[in-house]
This record gives structure tokens, C-alpha cells and sequence, in this order.
């Protein structure tokens, strides 16, 4: 799992790269939360080299999303492949989060709340 | 591989149960299940439910601090590949996944992805989830020219003293039975294998399914009747899979090919055979009654009420199944079968008919009794 992360504007956006599975969730639970509590609650999850993931993955975006909105913040997700949106459709989280088909759609969507 | 067995065991790995290894067993089933023709998609769906199966019992199948194990095992069946996850830990009651509200995220995901899903308890021996995902072989659209498709259903029918064989089904008229199915249903046919032949080859040549098809002179298949059985050796199996090509139908041919399937398999030691009739296929009810079959079970709302039969039903909607044990159904004009239809379910008016089933059960049940009898 390869983690990037870049300022835009006043939005944070962390790019994931691989397989975002049980065992690597820890890791991205770990820099989502470093990156909350440092104050950077507007994030933006680029998803357009993630390959794969599991219910351990989508959990950890669920509480990232939880902590950001308690904090004021939001957690908007871009460019999912089609399996990746297949799980988020199944699991019914496709419901709970602002998702975008490009990086500066999610971007632009924190300018307007 | 040119044949399929019942069931072949692939390769089998051991692991400490803790989240560090599970990447290993995600290369473990990728490269041996892209070996057996899993691709894309359907690749990361089954490594995603074997995750599920193999978190399940990483996270709670171990006290704390316990060194627990647990194996991940690959099987080929026909047609498709199974995965079993296999511990030896702490029992659990696998009833709860029988309801949304007791399952969690992993178990929804497990049910929506894998084909099956079968969660085991195995006494001693431990628990075993199976994870089935069914192979992606071609349908028969891609055996099938759009000028075939077209044609088809607008032939007129054949004249009823032609000459017609029978004969056991082998592997090889797998593409020409799901041909025959394309021009009796289109895509409304039931069962999906038929319309994929080599799934149907595999199931032949594992013994699993027993067939019979009809040909007119030309050699073209112009019906089918099969037996499906849950393990090669089982002593019943399910009658089904009944195709006439609509060309052919006043022909007694169904009547034809059960009795021959019927017939074979009683020589062949099997006690005997099940079938489940939709209730507006008035033709398998009736074949099936001809044969001396009888009533045994109705199940309301089992298949969709988008199916319909070409040339049996066009126009009326289907709305119950029925589903019997060698044998079938209300009659037609029957009021009570009418309710059922209309109200969508069963009152104190089908008392009495639900009672008439109930003997049929009974009186079944006396033949196979005496029949393990004899072998004792």
C-alpha cells in the first residue's frame, strides 16, 4: 500500500496506491487519523490506483469520516474503479459518502458547503 | 484438464491465525485460482469473500492470547472453484448470518460476491466456510448467430410421424442442448447452467448430472430431460431440465425422454427421482402425472414473475412455482390454486390440500424405507 498526500487549496488529498486490505488497513487508519488531528479534516481520498479492498478497508474510511464531520470536516472519495465502487455499492457505503468521478470535482465540492 | 472429477482437491495451505499472513493466502488464491480460469473481476471478488472467511476466524475464532491455526484450502468442481477456510477454534453458531441484522459487513459482502457460500459446523472436526465462485464460461450467445436467434422461434411445427431418436447425452452435445434451450425459452430458461455448455460438459463427465436428448433425423437436439445429483453417488436426484423445441411439441416427447431417464437411472441402483414443476408449465405437470408421479409440495413466489414460457404462455405472468417430489401440481381450473395465484398465499381453503400432499409425502416414503431395507 503506497500512501501519497498533497495540499490543494485548503482541501487535503491522500492518494492511495494497491490493495487496501485487512492487514494494511492499520497502516491507512494510521495516516488518516495523524492527518484529522492535525487539523486537516477536509480530505479528499484519491482512489485511482487502488486495486482492491475489503470490509477492513471500508471501515477504516468509515471512521474517517465520522472523526472529520465530528471535527467539521468532510471525507469526499474520487476516481474508484469499478470493483472498488462494486464493494462500496454492496456494502451500502456508496450511501454515506460524497463521491467523485475526478480529484478536482472532490476538490471543488468542499468550496461549496 | 480434460475431465472434471466430482470433487479434486487443488492445494491447501496452513497458516498462524494472525492479519499478517492473510496477504499470503490473497497470492495464495490468486495464483492458484488464475490457474483454473478466474480472472478480473471474479478473481477479486473470491479473494475479497476468502478475506472475509479468513478475518472471521483470525478475529474470533481464538481466545486471546491462544496461538490458533486455520487452513485454506482450493477445490475444483465442475464448473466451478470452491474455497474453504477450515478452524479448529472456538464453536460458533453460523445460524445468526441467517438474518441481515446478525450479519456483519464481511458476511454481506461474502453472501453477495461468492456464486454460494455454505458455513459449516463439523462437530470435532471444527468449522468450514465454503466460498463458491462459478467459473466465467461462455453462454450461449456465443455459439448462437443472430440469424439463428431470428429464425428460430418462427418455424412451423414438424409433422408428428418423423422419425425422433433418444439417447444418453455425452459432453460433446453440450453446445447443441443449450441451443435447443435458446429456441423453447430464449433467456427465461430457469436453471442458468444449461446456457453455459461447458459447464454442463463438466457436470456430465463428473457423473453429477445423468441426461438423455431427443434428435430428429437431421441430428439436431429437439429435447432433453436430465437427473441432477448432488454427489455422484447419491441414490435420488432431481428430474428436471425438461426442453421440447416448440416444433416438436404434441409429439409425446417429454412422456418419451422421463420414462428413458427414469428408466436408466432405477437400472443404475438410484432409488428414484424428484422434479419441481412451474405451475403454468402445464406440460412437465402433465408428463411427469403420466408417469405416476404425484403432488407433494407447493412453494409460492419461488421464481421470478418475469418468466415465461415461449409457446406454453406468452401472455400470462408467472406467479408461483410449483415444488414436488416426483410429482406435481393443483389442476388448473382449481379455485383454490386460482387464490393462491391472486392473493399471492394459502388459507383454511387449501386445508384439504395440503393435507392430500402431506399423504403423498408419507406414501413416498415407503418405497425408499423398503428399498434401504433390501440392501441391508
Amino acid at each position: 500500500m503506497d500512501m501519497v498526500d498533497k495540499k490543494l487549496d485548503s482541501v487535503n488529498v491522500l492518494s492511495l496506491s494497491g490493495r487496501l486490505d485487512a492487514y494494511s488497513a492499520t497502516e491507512v487508519e494510521k495516516k488518516l487519523d495523524s492527518l484529522i488531528e492535525s487539523g486537516q479534516n477536509r480530505l479528499v481520498i484519491n482512489l485511482e490506483n487502488l486495486e482492491y479492498i475489503s470490509s477492513s478497508g471500508l471501515r477504516v474510511f468509515l471512521a474517517a469520516l465520522k472523526k472529520a464531520k465530528k471535527a467539521q470536516g468532510d471525507v469526499k472519495l474520487a476516481c474508484m474503479k469499478p470493483f472498488i465502487k462494486e464493494v462500496f455499492d454492496i456494502a451500502g457505503f456508496s450511501q454515506l459518502f460524497s463521491i467523485f468521478d475526478t480529484q478536482d470535482a472532490a476538490v471543488s465540492g468542499f468550496s461549496q458547503t | 484438464m480434460d475431465t472434471v472429477p466430482e470433487d479434486q482437491p487443488i492445494a491447501r495451505i496452513s497458516l498462524t491465525a494472525k492479519v499478517e499472513f492473510l496477504p499470503a493466502v490473497s497470492s495464495f488464491l490468486r495464483e492458484i485460482a488464475g490457474k483454473l480460469g478466474l480472472t478480473g473481476n471474479d478473481l477479486a471478488q473470491l479473494e475479497l469473500v476468502t478475506e472475509e472467511a479468513c478475518m472471521n476466524v483470525i478475529e474470533h475464532a481464538f481466545d486471546p492470547g491462544e496461538q490458533g491455526y486455520f487452513d485454506v484450502a482450493i477445490l475444483r468442481k465442475p464448473g466451478k472453484i470452491v474455497v474453504a477456510v477450515e478452524d479448529r477454534g472456538l464453536p460458533f453458531d453460523f445460524r445468526k448470518f441467517d438474518t441481515a441484522q446478525e450479519s456483519g459487513l464481511g458476511v454481506i459482502l461474502m453472501k453477495a460476491f461468492a456464486s454460494e457460500v455454505y458455513f459449516l459446523n463439523l462437530g470435532r472436526g471444527g468449522k468450514r466456510v465454503e466460498l463458491v465462485k462459478n467459473l466465467p464460461y461462455k453462454d450461449v450467445d456465443a455459439y448462437i448467430s443472430e440469424e439463428e436467434k431470428n429464425r428460430a422461434v418462427s418455424l412451423p411445427p414438424v409433422p408428428e410421424d418423423i422419425s425422433i431418436t433418444i439417447r444418453p447425452m455425452r459432453p460433446k452435445d453440450s453446445i447443441d442442448l443449450a441451443r435447443c434451450v435458446y429456441r423453447c425459452y430464449g433467456y427465461t430458461y430457469a436453471n442458468p447452467d444449461v446456457y453455459f455448455p461447458d459447464r454442463v460438459k463438466e457436470l456430465l463427465e463428473s457423473g453429477l448430472l445423468i441426461s438423455f436428448i431427443a434428435l430428429n433425423p437431421d441430428g439436431e437436439v429437439i429435447g432433453h430431460v436430465s437427473v441432477r445429483k448432488e454427489y455422484a453417488d447419491a441414490p435420488i436426484g432431481e428430474r428436471g431440465q425438461a426442453v421440447v423445441d416448440p416444433r416438436y411439441r404434441g409429439h409425446g416427447l417429454l412422456n418419451k425422454l422421463i420414462k428413458t431417464v427414469v428408466e436408466h437411472v432405477t437400472k443404475r441402483g438410484m432409488y428414484g427421482t424428484y422434479g419441481e414443476a412451474v405451475t403454468v408449465h402445464t406440460y412437465s405437470q402433465k408428463a411427469a402425472l403420466s408417469m405416476g408421479a404425484h403432488e407433494t409440495g407447493v412453494l409460492l413466489a419461488f421464481t421470478p414473475a418475469t418468466m415465461l414460457f415461449k409457446k406454453i404462455q406468452e401472455e400470462r405472468e408467472q406467479r408461483d412455482h410449483g415444488g414436488e417430489r416426483v410429482g406435481h401440481d393443483m389442476p388448473e381450473d382449481d379455485p383454490a390454486r386460482r387464490h393462491a395465484e391472486t392473493q399471492g398465499g394459502f388459507d383454511e381453503r387449501h386445508v384439504a390440500q395440503a393435507q392430500e400432499l402431506g399423504a403423498h409425502v408419507v406414501r413416498d416414503a415407503d418405497p425408499v424405507e423398503d428399498a434401504v431395507a433390501e440392501q441391508q
